[in-house]
């Protein structure tokens, strides 16, 4: 039985996972406890732990499928639970086996962990990190404040960033494994909850720490390496933030196509109205592009997870972004809807609203991910000129028939040398349109203006690698304008995921979806092909619902 | 240290000199790069310039291993036994 089946139905009061107790919560400002236990009893926490470590993790769509499904009723129970995966995949990453056994046994068991990155003056720049893990015999004294922590407080985990090197640097830091139920309540304080706009019952606080003793056996990964394992361990969970947004997305259309479906102003339907339809029909594109660029990035982490540098940092700072627009676009549709906290689903929408502010913040905002991608310029404008660095990798990737094979943690990098081969094989992918075998015929009966669409994303996706070849690297600073390079690049990268999921799986969707999502695509990299796809997509998702 | 590591810290001195856009002459050997203003994510860009002017495959973090230019050039003079 399938997760969202098994939690009932959240529009019933009685659901313990429902609608009405998340409003209540949220108003309350209370950690969602009751529910997380419920998620504990049906096994989640097992899915945040590799199969090779004793849990159920085999399979990150499948996980990002789960998480969605969370976050599609809750952000907060999403955000509040899943943590306990940002918690430990340092130790899936770079930890050694019996430290991975070990808090593999803790997660499986329900035992909440945390993530101790930043720190109060400090936010995104991690290499100005304050707390301090002085290595002694045996072991480390650990003394500073770390701010602004999802399950902080909640969390007997911790896998704290430190300095262990008085001069820092990116060797100068490494990654503790702190286990408070260890310490003594002299070495650590928990800091008071912090208010905030959104995922209000969350736990997000702080914990300094007081000269603790923490064991060597804490180390994860070498001494010096907590920059390295903790940019990697990144790589996955920007990737996980992609499977919240897409449940408020969800959501978002749910509210907006149940209201516009029922609500009658002027004498009709509101949606009968073309403008309604066309929102609705945008919102519809801009959700299966987000799925689109989500699906490579999952298949990523198994497929190409050399390139999960590239791939993680576009999903981030792109997937929550346009969700944040769909929302936007749902809301005015919904319109004083949108704004009521106790009626339609106990006001859902609103909070989510708020709630789904903090995907694209938090794991490293917009500026940090795209500000990753900069510093690939040199090996995305090379690498397409060669075309696909692993050709099978990709194809395995896009063809959702099939398997993935067990996600390899040890394969990611820092930079992806290969660059990026979804958007190096969109040449090859859009040459294959007009191949003339007897397969591609028939498939173009089927094109519409797919190949069209595909020709102009070409034509952008070119522009912009000429201009990422001569983007010279600046030492010290990154201009403006190498940011909209970096956004152009999303957007080609979301195109050429469409385009390439869609050929690579025959009758997996009519083609008015890509014909839809290339259009919303190209609409955002200066064309301005013809909307009126969107009316004919809003119409499919009637008759299909 | 052999003759190849001397032409090698030669192209690095020139390199790290044109990413500051600096005179060579002022960049010297057995100071930490990060006390020059480059960060660690450029030592990414500077690891993809080493690759393609030896034709070697280096770990993205060797100039965060290897933090002066006399300590890069020595550790890629006894790569490959070259």
């Amino acid at each position: 039985m399938d997760l969202d089946t098994l939690l009932g139905d959240p529009a019933d009061p009685d659901t313990l996972f429902s609608y009405a107790r998340c409003a209540e919560l949220d108003r309350r400002e209370e950690f969602p406890e009751e529910i997380c236990r419920e998620l504990d009893r049906l096994g989640l926490p097992a899915r945040y732990v590799p199969a090779e470590h004793g849990g159920t993790l085999t399979d990150y769509p499948e996980l990002l499928d789960l998480i969605r499904t969370i976050a599609r009723r809750d952000l907060t129970v999403a955000v509040g639970h899943a943590k306990s995966y940002l918690g430990s995949v340092s130790v899936w990453v770079a930890g050694g086996r019996a430290q991975a056994g070990a808090v593999a046994a803790d997660v499986i068991a329900g035992v909440p962990a945390s993530w101790g990155l930043t720190e109060r003056t400090h936010g995104s720049d991690l290499l100005a990190g304050e707390v301090r893990a002085t290595p002694v015999p045996g072991g480390y004294r650990v003394t500073g404040e770390k701010w602004l922590i999802n399950n902080a407080t909640r969390g007997s985990l911790l896998s704290l960033l430190a300095r262990t090197d008085p001069d820092g640097g990116p060797r100068g830091f490494s990654l503790l494994l702190i286990d408070k139920r260890e310490l003594d309540g002299a070495d650590y304080t928990c800091l008071p909850k912090v208010p905030t706009h959104g995922i209000r019952g969350a736990d997000i606080s702080g914990i300094a720490f007081h000269d603790a003793p923490v064991p060597e056996s804490a180390l994860i990964g070498p001494e010096g390496g907590g920059l390295e394992v903790v940019l990697k361990a990144l790589q996955l969970t920007r990737t996980i933030c992609a499977g919240l947004s897409l449940g408020a997305a969800d959501q978002a259309i749910r509210q907006a196509e149940g209201f516009t479906a029922e609500r009658r102003l002027y004498g009709r339907l509101l949606s009968e109205m073309p403008h309604v339809r066309r929102t609705l029909g945008e919102a519809h594109a801009a959700r299966f592009v987000a799925e689109a660029v989500t699906t490579v990035a999952a298949r990523g982490i198994h497929a190409l997870p050399s390139e999960m540098s590239v791939i993680s940092a576009v999903t981030k700072a792109f997937v929550p972004a346009r969700v944040d627009e769909l929302i936007f676009a749902c809301g005015e549709l919904l319109g004083t809807r949108a704004f009521l906290t106790e009626v339609h689903d106990h006001g859902v929408f609103q909070k989510l609203a708020r709630d789904h502010r903090v995907v694209s913040i938090f794991d490293g905002n917009s500026f940090v991910n795209e500000n990753a991608l900069i510093n690939q310029f040199p090996v995305l404008a090379r690498g397409y000129r060669s075309g696909p660095a692993d050709g099978p990798g990709l194809s395995r990737l896009l063809d959702l028939s099939a398997a993935v094979g067990g996600p390899d943690h040890s394969g990611f990098t820092l930079v992806s040398r290969g660059g990026c081969g979804l958007v190096q094989g969109l040449q090859a992918a859009v040459d294959g349109l007009s191949a003339p075998d007897a397969e591609r015929a028939r498939q173009r009966q089927d094109l519409g203006t797919v190949e069209a669409r595909a020709r102009e994303l070409l034509a952008h996706c070119d522009d912009l690698h000429a201009e990422l070849a001569a983007y010279a690297p600046n030492p010290r600073e990154v201009p403006p304008e190498a940011f909209v390079l970096a956004q152009r690049y999303e957007w080609c990268f979301a195109g050429a995921a469409v385009l390439q999921l869609w050929l690579a799986n025959p009758g997996w969707k009519d083609q008015v979806w890509p014909e839809a999502a290339l259009t919303y695509v190209l609409a955002r990299l200066g064309s301005n092909p013809d909307r009126a796809i969107f009316d004919r997509l809003f119409d499919e998702t009637r008759e299909r619902a | 240290m052999s003759d190849s590591a001397d032409d090698l810290r030669g192209w690095l001195v020139q390199r790290v000199a044109s990413y500051l856009e600096k005179d060579p002459a002022e960049i010297s050997t057995s100071v930490s790069l990060t006390k020059y203003g480059l960060d660690s994510v450029y030592a990414f860009v500077m690891c993809g310039d080493i690759e393609d002017h030896l034709n070697v495959t280096l770990e993205p973090t060797v100039a965060w291993d290897y933090r002066t230019i006399d300590a890069l050039a020595e550790h890629l003079d006894t790569l490959g036994g070259r």
